[in-house]
């Protein structure tokens, strides 16, 4: 049953319109509310339909009061036109980068390279290990993860690992002394390992041991020969970047480098599900404190003056 | 990655690189350019800095194959120079650009002290502490009678361009600074006015 008040409200509008006597006045009733809207004058709230009626809101202080609606996210990350790009061939692209780099100590100084693509925000992502015809890192400090006995530990030890055992290792890890830059697990060890709670402090720094990265092996000495002079890359928001040589890299070395590490790419994006396809779309290549150069992928362009000779001295 | 736009106009400001102080072409005789002067910036040691920083980039642009280092100290008190190395007009002709023979043996390889590949037959050091970058810059084009690179036509109008730019960014950021400012300021009386915010706050 309808309560009294709405109708006693309708009145008394209908009553102050006509006293009002403008010519809207009309006791029809009309669909469209724009012209009483009109004649209720100037400052009187409008008349809104019950569609445009904004939700009531919950009367509690603590709720946030408007949820405004979100943006749809977008699912693949940016892309540019590329159209306008200034791109250099290699031999350029190095004498810039030289230049901006006079002075700097050749071994601390390296090239980079950023291989944009076109990929979607969720899905898989390229990540792979690759050795490079000229590494650019050698001298890598392994930790071996394996009981401290075993014929792993002392063929280890002849291999060059820093640290070598088991709960030396987590001590001196829970301690924060971590000195070595990658860590591996025997298979032996991995329980323990697990149980010890090292992961906290490796987890981050993406050195814990994982038989997904290929870290807990079972013989950890010739995956420290396979890693030395290999580096891992990985793609982050649609980008993988590596370390790819040293400043003082010749341009025939870099090349090298450069060909090897984009066709290893190349194949990993071929080797992804076929749900998800990820291309090649720039190359650009930058240096610890240089200018990013995007590339064309020419050794040497028309105008280029310099040789490659040139660019090789130290 | 960054916006494309953004990143080509940093690019354009490359330029610095061909055109301005230092662009210039050292004779066959230089054979190596080597700076000694303080980590810390001040007590003189400011020119220096400033001239690796600018004409020395430069001047390896422009002379690709000719050993530029640099080696910085930590004590206040060491001096600063500039020292360069010749060699002879003929050996100059015969002998060709350094070479680093294969990778791992140059590249590993510890900064080498001031010293020259090729023989040097003679250095001319001078003191380069307490000097403005140009005045370093003017020794050194008199010491060894580089031949200075003029900017092209092209070049310097693109300068202007990026020139031209940088004002009107800087405008426009003037600009867009007052009038988010305004908003602000519009927000912030309006949520007082609902009670939301104390003036106080």
């Amino acid at each position: 049953m309808a309560t009294p008040k709405p109708c006693l409200a309708q009145l008394s509008r209908a009553c102050l319109q006509l006293a009002r006597s403008t010519p809207s006045a009309l006791p029809i009733r009309l669909f469209s509310t724009s012209t009483p809207n009109a004649s209720r004058g100037k400052f009187v709230p409008k008349i809104v339909s019950k569609k445009e009626k904004p939700v009531a809101q919950s009367t509690n202080k603590y709720i946030k009061k408007t949820v405004v609606k979100k943006k749809k996210a977008r699912t693949t990350y940016k892309q540019y036109d590329l159209s306008k790009e200034e791109t250099f061939p290699l031999l350029d692209a190095m004498r810039i980068i030289r230049a901006w780099e006079v002075g700097q100590k050749p071994t601390s100084v390296k090239y980079e390279l950023a291989l944009k693509l076109k990929s979607q925000k969720n899905g898989p992502v390229v990540r792979n290990r690759l050795r490079l015809p000229h590494p650019v890192k050698t001298d890598f400090k392994v930790c071996v993860i394996c009981p401290p006995d075993s014929k792993y530990a002392e063929a280890a030890r002849a291999a060059g690992a820093v640290l070598v055992g088991e709960d030396d290792v987590f001590d001196a890890v829970k301690a924060g002394k971590i000195e070595f830059d990658r860590c591996l697990c025997q298979t032996d060890s991995l329980v323990k390992m697990n149980k010890s709670g090292v992961g906290r402090v490796l987890g981050p720094r993406g050195m814990m041991p994982s038989s997904k990265l290929g870290t807990v092996v079972v013989d950890p000495v010739k995956t420290m020969r396979d890693m030395v002079g290999a580096t891992e890359y990985r793609e982050r928001t649609g980008v993988i970047r590596m370390a790819i040589g040293q400043l003082g890299f010749t341009p025939e070395e870099m090349s090298s480098n450069l060909k090897a590490f984009i066709e290893a790419v190349k194949k990993d994006l071929s080797r992804i599900s076929d749900k998800s396809t990820k291309e090649l779309v720039e190359v650009v290549l930058s240096s610890t404190n240089g200018p990013g150069l995007p590339l064309n992928g020419a050794f040497k362009g028309t105008h280029t003056s310099v040789t490659s000779k040139e660019l090789s001295g130290p | 990655m960054v916006n494309i736009a953004q990143r080509m106009t940093r690019l354009k400001e490359l330029l610095r690189l061909r055109v301005g102080g230092g662009a210039a072409i050292l004779p066959p005789e230089v054979t190596r350019l080597h700076m000694d002067f303080v980590m810390t910036y001040d007590d003189g040691h400011k020119g220096p800095r400033h001239f690796w920083r600018n004409d020395l980039r430069r001047l390896k642009f422009y002379n690709p194959a000719i050993p530029m280092t640099v080696s910085r100290t930590e004590n206040p008190d060491d001096p600063a120079l500039m020292t360069i190395h010749f060699t002879s007009a003929s050996a100059a002709a015969s002998t060709s650009p350094p070479v680093s023979t294969t990778s791992p043996q140059t590249s590993t390889a510890p900064a080498t002290l001031s010293s020259s590949p090729t023989p040097t037959e003679r250095t001319e050091v001078f003191n380069i502490k307490s000097r403005k970058r140009y005045e370093i810059l003017e020794q050194l084009m008199a010491l060894t009678n580089a031949k200075k690179i003029e900017p092209t036509e092209e070049e310097l109008n693109e300068i202007r361009e990026l020139n031209a730019k940088r004002e009107q960014s800087a405008k426009d950021s003037a600009f867009s600074q007052k009038v988010n400012a305004k908003n602000k300021q519009e927000k912030r009386r309006m949520a007082i006015a609902r009670g939301e915010l104390t003036s106080a706050s």
